[in-house]
């Protein structure tokens, strides 16, 4: 637990790192059936408002949608932030959870793995935006009876690495959430975080874990540079505690994945500057980044592991 | 009980055999055959899956995972593709199945039925083993089954099918990471299941029955004819007007004219001899009279 405390924390100091290559765009996902029509509508109208920039998914089906999805996730990569939104049946099995897509029937549970696109496909293309972003969902009536082993999702899925957060709200939930973002659209700041904590305290969401550092869906031009600098600084005396040493694999992995993707770009940038690297800065750890951070290693006479450690994190981040 | 009668007795008793024998063994042959072609079916079937799958892995694979991160495609499989062709072929022959069956399936719905685990069991337990053809009855019927080895010789496939880290995460989002993981370098994990329905095999048994049947038995009518024909011409009407003959002569009436049936054979010889033998008669009881 405290492990995953820190690695938190200085997730939230790694959000420093998004200063580089940032482009200025918010772009939005919303997808409806056709029950969701009017809700989508209203909640894309309160996005525009916002300024977000908005792909559209009417009665898409799953091989729509899915194609859709990719196009959103290259979008994605070149925003600041992001936000899905999400009006169709969702429904869980083993543990998991799925949107079904217009048309799709099932006959049987493991139909769900050609038919419905997993929730967490929206949430990790969602997170491909330089700061990140969120899902928000509103769980449709589902038309027809479910096979067996399959219910309609009641809460949000667990976070998983390198995938954003997402909020669960049944459809009577709708007007409160829609009312929490249309008060939203009228600052001058908005603040995904605190936007969907404001949002779960309606009756009727859920929402999984938040993830530690900011996205901004509305942004003040400047000022930003400042606060970065500020927000290194805890994470120093953070590393001087012994628990660096001790980091697992798993834990580093972790914490790796916890990245943005601009922050990824970032230490691929700095690896850059240091001639270790000569790969693309795209925010993707791929097998020449895994060499660049080895041979980085290397340069410090520590183990080349091919995976950061906080401390080699932070040095890559000055 | 005449001539005509036991002749025609034996001839139906030997024909009725002939054909017991002419059906058991072409039904032996027949159903060789029929076996054989359904076999050559499932063959056809088989090499179609492995061109899908090998197409798959050749073509599609490596031009849509790039963005396996984010939204796993099933389609990129070589399992669900030769899959999901077949499901489309199975429109036009609804009797044919292929599964991909494993004793631990990425996808529950692979997940082998006691009878394909056993198989499965037999191909893990020798190497050897190249295939396995069994005959399955169930109440739709009963279907030749055949199952093919599936074992991994590449590297490629553990990086989806080894552990739930290694697998592309949205993968895992998709599948869950209990199943479809553990697997081993050269470990045979499963099997390519094929069914085709029996019912072949006894259509064509009783056509052929049909068509033998049929024709042997005409052949037999055709014999029974000429031969009963034969044998009245050749035989019986002779035989019977020299029984006239001599049942008259026998009462001393000589007017009777002689009969002769023309040509060589025994009854004409017969004849002739009885006509003679009658001549010596007629002297005979004439020197009697004198
Ligand atoms: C990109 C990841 C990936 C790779 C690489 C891969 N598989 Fe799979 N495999 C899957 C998935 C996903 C499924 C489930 C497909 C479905 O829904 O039917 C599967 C299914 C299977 C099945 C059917 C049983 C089951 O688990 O559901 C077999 C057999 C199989 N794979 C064998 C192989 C072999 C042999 C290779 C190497 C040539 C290989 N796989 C490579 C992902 C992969």
């Amino acid at each position: 637990m405290l492990a995953r405390v820190i690695l938190l924390i200085c997730g939230f100091c790694l959000w420093g790192l998004s200063a580089v290559a940032q482009s200025d765009r918010v772009v939005a996902l919303v997808v409806a059936g056709d029950d969701g029509m009017n809700r989508a509508d209203a909640f894309q109208a309160q996005l525009q408002t916002m300024g977000a920039e908005t792909l559209r998914a009417q009665s898409a089906n799953s091989t729509q949608l899915r194609s859709l999805l990719k196009r959103f996730a290259r979008e994605a990569a070149d925003s600041r932030a992001t936000l899905v939104y999400i009006d169709l049946p969702i429904v869980t099995f083993e543990g998991r959870a799925f949107v079904l897509p217009t048309g799709s029937d099932l006959t049987k549970a493991t139909d769900l793995f050609t038919r419905s696109i997993p929730l967490q496909a929206f949430a990790r293309s969602s997170a491909q935006a330089a700061q990140g972003g969120s899902v928000v969902a509103t769980v449709a009536a589902i038309r027809d009876g479910l096979p067996a082993d399959l219910s309609l999702a009641t809460a949000a899925p667990q976070p998983a690495a390198g995938s954003s957060p997402i909020l669960l709200a049944t459809p009577d939930a709708f007007g409160p959430v829609l009312d929490v973002l249309a008060t939203a659209a009228t600052l001058d700041t908005v603040e995904l975080g605190a936007l969907l904590n404001a949002m779960d305290r309606v009756d009727g969401t859920t929402l999984s874990d938040v993830q530690p550092r900011p996205v901004f869906l509305k942004q003040p031009a400047v000022t930003e540079g400042n606060a970065e600098v500020a927000a290194v600084t805890p994470v120093l005396t953070e590393d001087a505690s012994p628990s660096d040493g001790t980091q697992s694999r798993e834990e580093l992995e972790a914490l790796e994945q916890s990245l943005s993707r601009s922050a990824k770009r970032s230490v691929q940038q700095n690896l850059r500057t240091r001639g270790h690297y000569r790969g693309l800065v795209d925010g993707r750890f791929g097998p020449q980044t895994r060499a660049a951070i080895s041979a980085y290693q290397d340069s410090r006479s520590e183990e080349p592991t091919g995976i950061l450690t906080r401390r080699q994190l932070l040095d890559l981040s000055t | 009980m005449g001539l005509r009668f036991k002749y025609n007795l034996v001839l139906l008793l030997a024909c009725l055999l002939g054909l017991a024998g002419a059906a058991g063994i072409s039904y032996t042959i027949v159903q060789r055959f029929a076996i054989e072609e359904i076999k050559h079916s499932i063959n056809i079937v088989h090499a179609n899956a492995n061109a899908v799958r090998f197409h798959t892995v050749q073509s599609v694979t490596p031009l849509l995972s790039e963005d396996n991160d984010i939204l796993f495609l099933p389609e990129t499989v070589a399992s669900f593709a030769a899959q999901s062709v077949f499901a489309h072929m199975q429109k036009d022959f609804p009797e044919y199945s292929y599964k991909e069956a494993a004793l631990n399936p990425t996808n529950p719905a692979d997940l082998a039925n006691p009878l394909e685990a056993s198989m499965i069991e037999d191909f893990r337990a020798d190497a050897s083993l190249t295939e396995i053809s069994t005959v399955v009855e169930n109440e739709n019927g009963s279907f030749l089954t055949m199952a093919y080895p599936i074992t991994i010789t590449q590297e490629g496939c553990l990086r989806c099918h080894s552990t739930p880290e290694a697998a592309p995460p949205a993968m895992v989002d998709l599948y869950g990471s209990d199943n479809g993981f553990g697997w081993e370098l050269g470990e045979t994990v499963g099997a390519q299941i094929i069914s085709a329905p029996m019912s072949l095999v006894q259509q064509r048994t009783w056509e052929t029955g049909v068509v033998l049947i049929a024709g042997l038995s005409t052949v037999f009518l055709f014999v029974f004819a000429m031969t009963n024909l034969m044998l009245g011409r050749i035989v019986l009407k002779p035989v019977r007007q020299m029984s006239q003959v001599a049942e008259q002569v026998s009462m001393g009436d000589f007017s009777v004219p002689e009969y002769q049936k023309p040509g060589n054979d025994e009854i004409s010889s017969l004849t002739t001899s009885f006509n003679r033998m009658r001549r010596s008669l007629e002297q005979a009881m004439r020197m009697i009279d004198d």
